[in-house]
């Protein structure tokens, strides 16, 4: 009877879905998922499908778009694409579905673009709590280099920042570190100033030579 | 091709912050997308005595910059080139398909330049390519090089009226036109219809056209018709079915029925298939068999691939 019981509840356990290692993440038609984690997905299969994604338990955050193709001025059909969001969301063994509202017309779409009107649900139909933010470049939008992107961001404090471990954007270069911040990056930061120090120390030196000597002649008032 | 969706065509264009794939430059309130349609046929046209080719239908390249110049204006320019004609040996005059410009406050929109008459929104055919006009609109004329064109457009309901100036005189006269276009989607019944009057030369009286039409959607079916009737010329209808037959694939059936008021009818019909790659859907091959109830006419066939983005 004992053993019977102690049985019961370790099937009853092995079966409970937070036992689950996976989430189950499916895209709806038009969704398009970017990077995953900060890493980019290749997308390569012709005939791949890239609409359904196996995560581990836990948090995560993906980048997406939506692309639908609408008329637009008589019987003429557009290809629109939407920004990229970023999710950032929480899920244990469990089927989740990203869709976005129906669009059938460019008004729709803009609507849409604007509001950044993801659903993300469960299983049951339920809405499944997230976090959402817009990732924006200025400039060229030519040849985006997302992961990179993601990394600055991550490092922000935003609201869909998600703090991932491999990649740090502020291990300079060589090339890039003049001996000067060289030093500085070898103190230990404290706990408040960390996040400022490696933004400060990040963008120097990503600046070019005139910009670090204004910047230093600015400094030194 | 006409589909019957609301098309918010040149009121929505004009919004800034929609970065897409298309998008070259975003940035300081100014998006400049880049846009094509490239689309090449393997055809035998319906005719008589018709020999399989190459033809190139469309090969667009669109240019658009929408300026934001406040929380609800912007002001946009488009600027498109299509060069079919070149590509078939068949070149009379310029590349430039579209050139307007225009300024947009919220959902309303007025657009100054060469483009399409708002009438241009009307029709239901789902063809590639058809040996009779695919309208009433289609055979009065749906574009021109002076017009003013106003846009209202909601998530689901457009209100476009359009003009074309004489310019009587001007190398770019090409009769008066006023058009007027009306379209609503009522719990999934999408309705239209359309009004155009024209005076082909200062000295020719006024013509006008009107026509109808209703969509409805079953689910994976749909069921689109349109009718259409040039004063004391003609009248014209188009019946269409669609099937998504699969998430890649679509199949489309229809028939056009013409009927001059001083000759007997004639009909064309044509059924085709689309294949739309799942990871780049912007990527499609497509095929079509089409043929009309006219004498000595034989039936055309065609397939192509089309790339947009």
């Amino acid at each position: 009877m004992r053993l019977f019981a102690v049985s019961l509840l370790l099937l009853q356990f092995i079966c409970s879905p937070s036992v689950m290692a996976e989430v189950d993440l499916r895209l709806a038609d038009g969704v398009r998922m970017l990077a995953v984690d900060g890493e980019e997905l290749e997308s390569d299969r012709l005939l791949g499908a890239g609409s359904r994604y196996q995560l581990d338990n836990g948090t995560h955050q993906i980048l997406v778009e939506y692309e639908v193709e609408l008329v637009s001025g008589g019987d003429e059909v557009e290809l629109e694409t939407s920004d990229s969001f970023i999710l950032l969301f929480t899920a244990s063994g469990q089927s989740l579905r990203l869709s976005v509202p129906k669009i059938d017309s460019l008004h729709e779409f803009k609507t849409f673009d604007n509001h950044g009107d993801w659903r993300l649900r469960d299983s049951d139909g339920s809405d499944h709590p997230f976090k959402l933010d817009r990732l924006v470049k200025e400039g060229f939008q030519l040849g985006r280099d997302y992961e990179r992107e993601l990394e600055i961001y991550n490092s922000s404090g935003a609201v869909a920042a998600y703090h991932l471990t491999p990649r740090s954007v502020f291990t300079a270069s060589p090339r890039a570190m003049d001996p000067d911040s060289a030093k500085q990056a070898a103190v230990a930061p404290s706990s408040g100033q960390a996040m400022v120090r490696q933004m400060l120390l990040y963008w120097y030196n990503q600046a070019d030579p005139d910009t670090r000597r204004q910047f230093k002649a600015w400094v030194s008032r | 091709m006409k589909k019957l969706i609301l098309a918010t065509t040149i009121a929505t264009l004009a919004t800034a912050g929609a970065a897409n794939a298309a998008t070259i430059y975003e940035g300081k309130g100014l998006t400049y997308k880049l846009k094509g349609d490239w689309q090449i046929q393997l055809r035998k046209d319906t005719g008589n005595n018709q020999e399989w080719d190459v033809e190139f239908d469309d090969l667009e390249i669109k240019n658009s910059v929408v300026y934001d110049l406040n929380d609800d204006m912007r002001a946009f320019g488009q600027l498109d080139f299509g060069f079919k004609d070149a590509a078939e040996d068949k070149q009379n005059g310029s590349d430039l398909e579209e050139a307007y410009v225009g300024l947009g406050f919220n959902n309303l929109s007025v657009a100054v330049g060469k483009m399409n008459f708002a009438s241009e929104e009307f029709g239901v055919e789902q063809a590639y390519e058809l040996k009779f006009d695919e309208d009433s609109f289609d055979t009065q004329g749906t574009d021109g090089d002076d017009v003013i064109r106003v846009d209202y457009a909601l998530d689901n309901f457009l209100l476009a009226a359009s003009a074309e100036l004489e310019a009587k005189g001007e190398s770019s006269e090409n009769g008066k036109f006023f058009d007027l276009f009306v379209g609503g989607d009522l719990g999934g019944l999408e309705l239209a219809a359309a009004y155009q009057t024209k005076e082909a030369t200062p000295l020719s009286a006024s013509v006008d056209t009107w026509g109808v039409s209703a969509a409805y959607s079953f689910g994976m079916v749909k069921l689109l018709a349109d009718y259409s009737v040039i004063e004391d010329t003609s009248a014209q209808y188009n019946l269409a079915a669609t099937f998504k037959v699969a998430k890649t694939t679509k199949v489309a059936l229809g028939l056009v029925n013409v009927d001059p008021d001083n000759a007997s009818d004639n009909n064309e019909w044509y059924a085709n298939v689309t294949y739309k790659f799942p990871n780049q859907k912007n990527v499609s091959l497509f095929a079509e068999v089409a043929d009309t109830d006219e004498s000595n006419v034989e039936m055309g066939m065609l397939t192509g691939m089309r790339i947009k983005f």
